[in-house]
């Protein structure tokens, strides 16, 4: 491995993200769903960017790119985009 | 999506064709999803829509209101569609006022349309706004004011980058909602329903006893127990008013 980050994988993001909203409570079932048309609010998105950087790092989902692009999709692609580890489940940052 | 869509949320459909739609206004900052909760308790030709205005949830970048005509004309025209047929508004606080201007745009446009305005933890019109102002309050003052007020949790209060994006929303609707005064010659055609939390510090009896005088059919003033987000903490209570009026209003 090169001490380049890999990125996730985008497609293994959706699903992590689309289980994590159901767990919180929302109605999201697909990519184009909105986080606050399917029962987001400022406290659920407190703890889904807190449950983002568990598994994806500090600052994984920046607060400005949930509101502004709230899409499932959107959403995913932040992640991707700001993710310092991969989130693979036994994996660690290094 | 159209512009419809992100303006007004529908909750709940009606099982079978509405009897009427309950068009919901939230409180300052207030999201429309406060109200998914009534959901269950409503009665089942019910249809239950709530009002997305700008600066929260999907709709956080869109511009904000400073003044009360645009924000009047704008959610007027995006609730257009939905006032051809039978509805009553509910409006908590600051959405209080926005109901009572709306109800009074729907009267003259779609005439006997309106059933019944709802008011809930709102100074009448004629009453004068309680001060010290908030909306003036340094940005230390103001979230510890609304922290007081119990609306918001405190987990979202106290987190300085979602406030750094909701704050300018709900200081902007709180300002607006101080600004408010009796505009109108007369009150509304349809009967109005005032409920006030007993132990509400903002907006009480004493704040709202004269909502009956801003009807030209019946008024009434309901207590609920409660503070000043008894919406949240009875909505039970509150939703069992709010069909029991519906029901009479159709017999």
């Amino acid at each position: 491995m090169t001490d380049q980050v890999t990125r996730p994988d985008l497609a293994a993001i959706q699903e992590w993200l689309l289980g994590t909203c159901r767990d919180l409570g929302l109605r999201a079932t697909g990519p184009d769903d909105d986080f606050f048309e399917t029962g987001g609010t400022s406290l659920t998105a407190i703890k889904l960017i807190a449950k983002a950087e568990e598994r994806y790092g500090d600052g994984a989902l920046p607060p400005d790119d949930l509101f502004t692009q709230s899409s499932m999709h959107g959403i995913a692609a932040s992640i991707g985009r700001n993710a310092t580890v991969t989130g693979t489940p036994g994996e660690s940052r290094a | 999506m159209t512009v419809t869509d992100r303006w007004v949320l529908r909750l709940r459909g009606a099982e079978t064709s509405p009897r009427v739609r309950l068009i919901c206004i939230p409180y300052a900052g207030g999201s429309p999803e406060a109200f998914r909760a009534w959901s269950s308790g409503l009665a089942p030709d019910v249809e239950l829509l709530a009002v997305q205005l700008p600066g929260r949830g999907a709709r956080l970048r869109h511009p904000l209101y400073e003044d009360w005509k645009p924000l009047l004309d704008d959610t007027f025209a995006a609730l257009e569609p939905y006032l051809r047929e039978p509805h009553a508004f509910y409006g908590h606080s600051f959405g209080g006022r926005l109901a009572y201007e709306l109800t009074h745009l729907a009267e003259t446009r779609f005439p006997d349309r309106t059933r019944r305005l709802f008011v809930g933890g709102c100074r009448s019109p004629d009453v004068p706004q309680q001060t010290p102002l908030l909306h003036t309050r340094t940005d230390a003052d103001f979230r510890a004011a609304l922290e007081q007020m119990g609306g918001s949790p405190a987990e979202v209060l106290r987190n300085d980058l979602l406030m750094a994006m909701l704050l300018p929303t709900i200081r902007g609707e709180i300002r607006l909602a101080e600004m408010w005064q009796d505009w109108h010659p007369g009150g509304v055609l349809a009967p109005i329903t005032a409920v006030y939390g007993r132990d509400d510090p903002i907006d009480s009896h004493r704040e709202m006893r004269h909502w009956p005088r801003f009807s030209r059919g019946r008024g009434e003033v309901v207590e609920l127990a409660g503070g000043h987000f008894f919406m949240t903490s009875h909505g039970p209570e509150l939703v069992h008013i709010i069909n029991t009026r519906l029901e009479e209003d159709d017999g």
